[in-house]
């Protein structure tokens, strides 16, 4: 089982506002927080997510094809998640909307991509009825 | 956080699959997704799924500094075949297993794109 995921970050205190917000839009809060790591989180619960300068001490960067995918619990919260984002200095990578088609009883992934402040890539998404 | 799937970007989906294949094996895990350009695997345990994938932009893959996803394991033998699993299928050695400094027993290791992970659990008693 995954326990938890790191993303680099060239700024931590700039990642900890930007992820705060994330967070606690889907009720969450820091469960690990050092100077050069944060984690969000619950201790022994859901997977932590945390932002890390590098154990390397060089800058951090970005993976080409890594991306974290968060679930949300419908296409509002994929849309408030998404506006956080964006009002944190995230970056646009695909607006909230459905992607591909809708299945037998009606429902479609829905999701919104975005960056983080260091260009980490994540999406928020869901599976329901289309708005 | 509700992190339900994590996604490697690779240059060599088959070469990447060999790898991930072996390394979830040790967690009894399966291949749940095969697309043209992704691979997903989970774990029995549940939590967020892993894959791989050729990147979105069609671009080259590459590496983020800071980026490591963990796999916790049961114990500190299945850590050590965790490790000895991705060293035997095309993985490099980032950290032995042992005891780090923070209280677990953990080993570190990149997949054949260099993309970093550890597995890790509480060390046993004595």
């Amino acid at each position: 089982m995954i326990g938890y995921v790191t993303l680099g970050t060239n700024d931590l205190a700039r990642a900890a506002t930007f992820y705060d917000a994330v967070a606690g839009e889907l009720g969450f809060s820091r469960m690990m927080d050092y100077d050069s790591f944060i984690a969000w989180g619950e201790m022994g619960g859901a997977p932590g997510l945390a932002a890390t300068k590098p154990y390397d001490g060089d800058a951090a960067s970005v993976g080409n094809g890594t991306m974290v995918a968060l679930s949300a619990a419908d296409p509002a919260q994929v849309q408030r998640i998404y506006d956080i984002a964006m009002q944190q200095g995230g970056s646009d990578e695909g607006a909230p909307g459905a992607r591909g088609e809708a299945d037998e009883d009606g429902n479609v992934f829905y999701a919104a991509y975005f960056r983080d402040l260091d260009g980490n890539k994540l999406n928020a998404f869901c599976y329901d009825k289309a708005p | 956080m509700p992190v339900v799937h994590v996604t490697f970007g690779t240059r060599d989906l088959a070469r990447g699959e060999k790898f991930y294949d072996a390394v979830i094996a040790e967690f009894g895990g399966d291949r749940m997704m095969e697309t043209e350009k992704a691979r997903g695997w989970s774990f029995p345990d549940g939590g967020p799924s892993i894959g791989i994938t050729l990147p979105y932009d069609g671009n080259e893959s590459n590496v983020g500094n800071g980026t490591m996803f963990a796999i916790m394991a049961k114990d500190e033998d299945q850590v050590r075949r965790v490790h000895a699993a991705a060293l035997g299928n095309g993985g490099s050695c980032e950290g032995p297993p042992g005891l780090r400094e923070n209280g677990f027993y953990a080993a570190y290791y990149r997949d054949p794109d260099g993309n970093k992970m550890n597995t890790f659990c509480m060390p046993s008693e004595g």
